[in-house]
């Protein structure tokens, strides 16, 4: 769910066709810069109620549900 | 109209405030801060002290400079978002304190790009032959701060910066901007203020916040991304490359801000100036407290083509391409 979400709020954002990302992507293979990452952060921030101080150290969407499902 | 710069000046307040003296009012700590903003420390002014003793501070090291005597001075035009008063401007209270007995005076307000506002609307005043305009920027932004939100509160401090001018050929290129559609992220109530869609007068501090409110992640991507296209246009419009370029001069909003915006734009770190450590936000104040640093210290040599670039609340922007020759 919290995957799926992400998967989501990514392709919305970035414009990338959802089967194009997967768990062990990296941001940067999605051409995803730190800009970028911010904006996706606030997104998700609001979506899950969660708050992420850090974005820098998340790299793939995999760091960024373990996050969430560790905060939220 | 083109311009020349004759003299800067800039003035900082004594009294500081270090990210260690944050940690004992707010939750927070130097690491966190300097991590996220590049601030150490802030200067605030003193109970008593206020923009038009600032401006005349920063107008004093400026005419030095210009080897002039403040009623050599056509015009006062001075940006700040936190005037002590709205009638008379602080302009026109500038001018009273340096004994001016005629000059025009008025006063901008366009919030962090203020200065270059200001100094967009001298440039349209100085005529070849005429008098030198003063142009302020200054802030008591301490006066403002939400000391209960520990994500804007340690951004912000107070300064003055000037420069006097007059019409030359140095001005390359000069641009100002503002998008409505970020409105909301930073705000000052004035003093008359919305409170649910009532106009009501804002008294005391204590009955209406009078805070700066600041959406910060929105601001920092919206700013990264501003900052670099409005140097890229103005690059482009005089075809300069960042090679061709000697100086970048970004306002002090936050150190990450300049950092990517200069990635982004392939700009060296020897290219830019840092002054945030030490005096964090000064919304106005920022360009010129800079450009007076920059040049007091000696970094600027007669010929250098600077690109300046400010951003702020509006949301408004500005950039302008310089050619220095003090």
């Amino acid at each position: 769910m919290v995957y799926e979400k992400i998967v989501e709020i990514i392709s919305d954002k970035m414009d990338i066709d959802k089967e194009d990302i997967a768990m062990d992507s990296t941001f940067e293979s999605l051409k995803i810069d730190s800009l970028d990452m911010v904006e996706i952060v606030m997104d998700i921030e609001e979506e899950f109620d969660v708050s992420v101080e850090d974005a820098e150290n998340l790299k793939t969407v995999a760091d960024l549900v373990a996050f969430i499902d560790n905060n939220k | 109209m083109s311009i020349r710069i004759i003299g800067t000046g800039s003035y900082l307040p004594e009294r500081l405030m270090t990210n260690e003296d944050f940690e004992k009012i707010i939750d927070t700590s130097d690491e966190w801060i300097t991590k996220r903003t590049g601030i150490k420390r802030r200067h605030y002014v003193a109970d008593g002290m206020d923009n038009c003793d600032m401006c005349v501070n920063a107008a004093d090291a400026a005419l030095k400079q210009a080897g002039l005597k403040p009623a050599d001075l056509g015009g006062i035009v001075v940006a700040t978002c936190t005037p002590e008063m709205a009638v008379p401007s602080t302009a026109s209270r500038v001018q009273r304190a340096l004994g001016i007995p005629e000059c025009f005076a008025f006063d901008v307000s366009a919030a962090c790009t203020g200065f270059m506002y200001a100094l967009k609307a001298a440039s349209g005043l100085v005529k070849p032959g005429g008098k030198p305009i003063l142009v302020c920027g200054s802030e008591t932004l301490s006066r403002f701060m939400n000391m209960d939100d520990r994500g804007s509160c340690i951004l912000f401090a107070d300064g003055a910066g000037a420069a006097i001018i007059e019409a030359g050929d140095n001005l390359k290129y000069f641009e100002i901007y503002s998008k409505p559609d970020m409105d909301h992220t930073i705000e000052i109530n004035g003093m008359n203020t919305l409170v649910d869609g009532k106009t009501v007068p804002w008294i005391d501090g204590s009955q209406i916040s009078s805070h700066v409110a600041l959406k910060g992640k929105e601001v920092y991507v919206y700013s990264t991304r501003e900052v670099e296209r409005v140097m890229n246009l103005a690059m482009d419009a005089l075809q300069l490359t960042v090679d061709d370029v000697d100086w970048f001069l970004m306002h002090q909003a936050n150190v990450r801000i300049i950092k990517t915006a200069a990635e982004r734009l392939h700009i060296p770190e020897e290219k830019y100036y840092v002054n945030i450590d030490d005096v964090a936000n000064t919304s106005a104040a920022s360009v010129p407290i800079a450009l007076d640093q920059m040049n007091k210290k000696g970094l600027l040599k007669k010929g250098d083509t600077m690109v300046i670039a400010a951003f702020g609340g509006g949301l408004t922007s500005a950039c302008a391409v310089y050619e220095w020759d003090l």
